[in-house]
């Protein structure tokens, strides 16, 4: 008996005959049909820069802030639309602290990297305050089966306010909370770099991490996120 | 630093105030236990294996009473022993009503309960007036300088009961918890909340009286009851209320576990209305067909004809609109009402019942506490469908007869067949009414 990782009622998991006849690799359900039904899975056309829905695919007004401020465009692809299921999710799994959430969209995350075939991942890190409370890296949680370098590390600025206690205005102006680990130039310079993070939101904090993976001259660089 | 808000609870160290630092008197302990494979939880003694609950370097999680805030072996619970801090009043009792002879019996011995800290069963049939046989016995308690809690598994349940204790006890501060409110926890010698937030107390009360102990999730749920024990003082009481209880309650009372008394008349001194049962073997396809079973149609047109009220219930929603479909068939100039649980106009539905505007409503569900009318009949088609409980036809059947000008009221079940959960509720209201009797 298997129960859904939101709501908690019985998934009948029993095989159709169309499963076992088509010959696909057999997916474990983590959470029932009706709860799947409202996430939105994200399809083109959306935004070249941050990958969210658009009626036509061209830059939005952010991205093109963006691409002024830093010189350069991030390009994102997120699996989900940032609706109120996903809102859901994010409480339960992040805040709540919910670790067995991290499969539901473990294996749809991992085709949405591979099919980017990137070099080399680096997943946003959390800061020790999270380490110490909630005791695990959301975005690490969900690379199953990928992997990942730890490139990215969290300055201790001693930032008591979470980034999603604040306001947007004052996300945009964060001072820059990571710093490169070890060798990160010589693993960086002239790979294709996915970075991954759970939500984009404004952009801060993906921009903050790329602003130090361009430094050190990346051939390509682009994100991935659960939701946008 | 005022620490009262550690009196008899166990918080986790990110439920505690900003900047608090605890004194030597505050115990500190694991929030988890760690036996081989498995992990227990110390706040809802749920026991999860450790693969399933693990986290990044060898920490674990709770996932069963995660929605109370998260317990983990990263995180201690804080405690204090509850020390009856409260301020002694001769007679906190206001309330001036007066309960009929049979409630002043029940109510001597809800006293005698509370006063000898005993774990009781009060089974008392709906439409007795529970709630104020309490009273003298709270009003005892408090003056005892004890402390008390009310709780209860329904939300809706504490919120209609937190006004009329506050009636009752006018100069008594009470803190109501529930998981939909945002007003801080506050030490109060009486407290009314939801059973989940027992989890949060350690060996608080000197009597706990639990309300609805039969209404979900309380009934099936090992944590809650876990959480009884616990927020108990090892000395304490524990009354349980119910109208309908479970085999598990039943069973604790045949091994003497706990007592029990009944209180099987309801507050006009009349019996509970018996089921009766019509067999409908294919009440199913005839509604597909647009049918209804002929003695359906007609317990239903007497009614129209006579004006006299009903609620009629059918197992699911997919059901009401085939019902409408089909009465309409046979009286098709009749207006028919239906509402369920997630209907958006549920309140002016039930209120145009309330206002007799219109004569009977179908529905799925019990329609929540408090919404009662006087005088109505009962009709269940379906009764036999694995979505009514026993003690959810039990309480059916309790809607039925509520008034003193007409307290019998008819309840009527169409069944396709006899199931476990009609037969047991026959047979407990049966039981009741044996009991009532001889009080009559
Ligand atoms: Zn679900
Ligand atoms: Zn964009
Ligand atoms: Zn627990």
């Amino acid at each position: 008996m298997i129960q859904c990782l939101l709501c908690n009622t019985i998934i009948d998991n029993q095989l159709s005959l169309v499963q076992i006849l088509s010959f696909k690799p057999i997916v474990e359900k983590t959470i029932c049909d009706d709860c799947a039904d409202q996430f939105e899975y994200l399809k083109p056309p959306f935004c070249d820069g941050c990958g969210k829905k658009q009626i036509v695919e061209e830059l939005c007004s952010d991205c093109q802030m963006w691409r002024d401020k830093s010189g350069y465009l991030l390009h994102n692809r997120s699996l989900l639309a940032y609706n109120e299921a996903t809102k859901q999710f994010m409480q339960q799994y992040k805040f709540a602290g919910d670790f067995r959430l991290r499969q539901v969209f473990s294996d749809e995350l991992r085709h949405l990297i591979n099919d980017l075939h990137a070099d080399l991942i680096i997943p946003i890190p959390v800061n020790e305050y999270t380490w110490k409370t909630r005791g695990f890296n959301q975005v690490v949680g969900m690379l199953n089966n990928i992997n990942y370098e730890n490139l990215l590390i969290s300055k201790n600025n001693n930032q008591h306010k979470l980034q999603s206690h604040k306001k947007r205005y004052e996300r945009l102006f964060t001072k820059q909370p990571f710093k490169l680990g070890d060798q990160s130039l010589k693993k960086i310079k002239d790979k294709k770099i996915i970075l991954v993070d759970d939500v984009y939101t404004t952009g801060r904090t993906l921009y903050h991490a790329a602003d130090l993976v361009q430094s050190c001259q990346p051939s390509e660089l682009m994100s991935v996120t659960l939701a946008r | 630093m005022n620490e009262d808000f550690l009196y008899g609870r166990r918080l986790l160290i990110q439920e505690l105030p900003l900047n608090y630092k605890p004194s030597d008197q505050v115990g500190i302990s694991p929030a988890m236990e760690l036996k081989k494979t498995m992990i227990r939880c110390t706040r809802c003694n749920y026991t999860s294996s450790i693969s399933e609950v693990a986290l990044p370097q060898n920490q674990y999680f709770c996932p069963k009473c995660i929605a109370l805030g998260r317990v983990s072996t990263l995180t201690k619970f804080y405690h204090l022993p509850e020390p009856n801090q409260f301020p002694t009043v001769a007679d906190p009792l206001t309330w001036q009503g007066t309960l009929s002879p049979l409630q002043q019996q029940c109510s001597l011995e809800v006293c005698h309960c509370l006063q000898r800290h005993f774990k009781h069963l009060l089974w008392a049939v709906t439409g007795a007036g529970k709630t104020e046989m309490l009273f003298a016995a709270i009003s005892q308690a408090l003056s005892r300088g004890e402390r008390l809690a009310i709780a209860s598994p329904r939300v809706d349940v504490c919120l209609e009961l937190y006004p009329r204790l506050q009636l009752a006890f006018a100069n008594i501060e009470i803190c109501l918890l529930h998981g939909r409110q945002d007003e801080p926890y506050s030490y109060r010698q009486l407290t009314i909340c939801t059973t989940h937030q027992l989890l949060r107390f350690y060996h608080a009360f000197d009597n706990l009286i639990v309300d609805e102990v039969d209404a979900f999730p309380y009934a099936e749920n090992q944590q809650l009851y876990f959480a009884t024990q616990q927020a108990i003082k090892p000395s304490g009481g524990c009354l349980f209320l119910t109208a309908t209880p479970g085999p598990k309650l039943l069973r604790q009372v045949k091994r003497k576990e706990i007592g029990i008394s009944y209180l099987p008349l309801r507050y006009h001194g009349h019996l509970l209305p018996e089921i009766k049962v019509k067999l409908a073997p294919t009440w199913r396809s005839q509604i597909k067909q647009k049918k209804l079973p002929r003695t359906l149609v007609q317990a239903i047109k007497i009614r129209l004809v006579q004006h006299r009220p009903f609620l009629l219930f059918v197992p699911h929603v997919a059901d009401l609109s085939l019902f409408k479909i089909s009465l309409s068939k046979y009286f098709p100039k009749q207006e028919c009402v239906t509402v369920h649980a997630a209907d958006k106009k549920r309140l002016e539905k039930v209120q145009l019942m309330r206002d007799q505007k219109i004569l009977f409503l179908v529905t799925t569900s019990i329609l929540e506490r408090g919404v009662t009318f006087p005088d109505i009949d009962v009709l269940v088609l379906g009764a036999d469908d694995n979505v009514f409980s026993s003690a959810a036809l039990v309480q059916i059947a309790g809607r039925a007869g509520r008034s003193l000008s007409r307290p019998t009221g008819d309840v009527l079940f169409w069944l396709g067949s006899y199931s476990v959960n009609v037969r047991a509720a026959i047979k407990q209201i049966k039981f009741v009414n044996q009991k009532g009797r001889k009080l009559q």
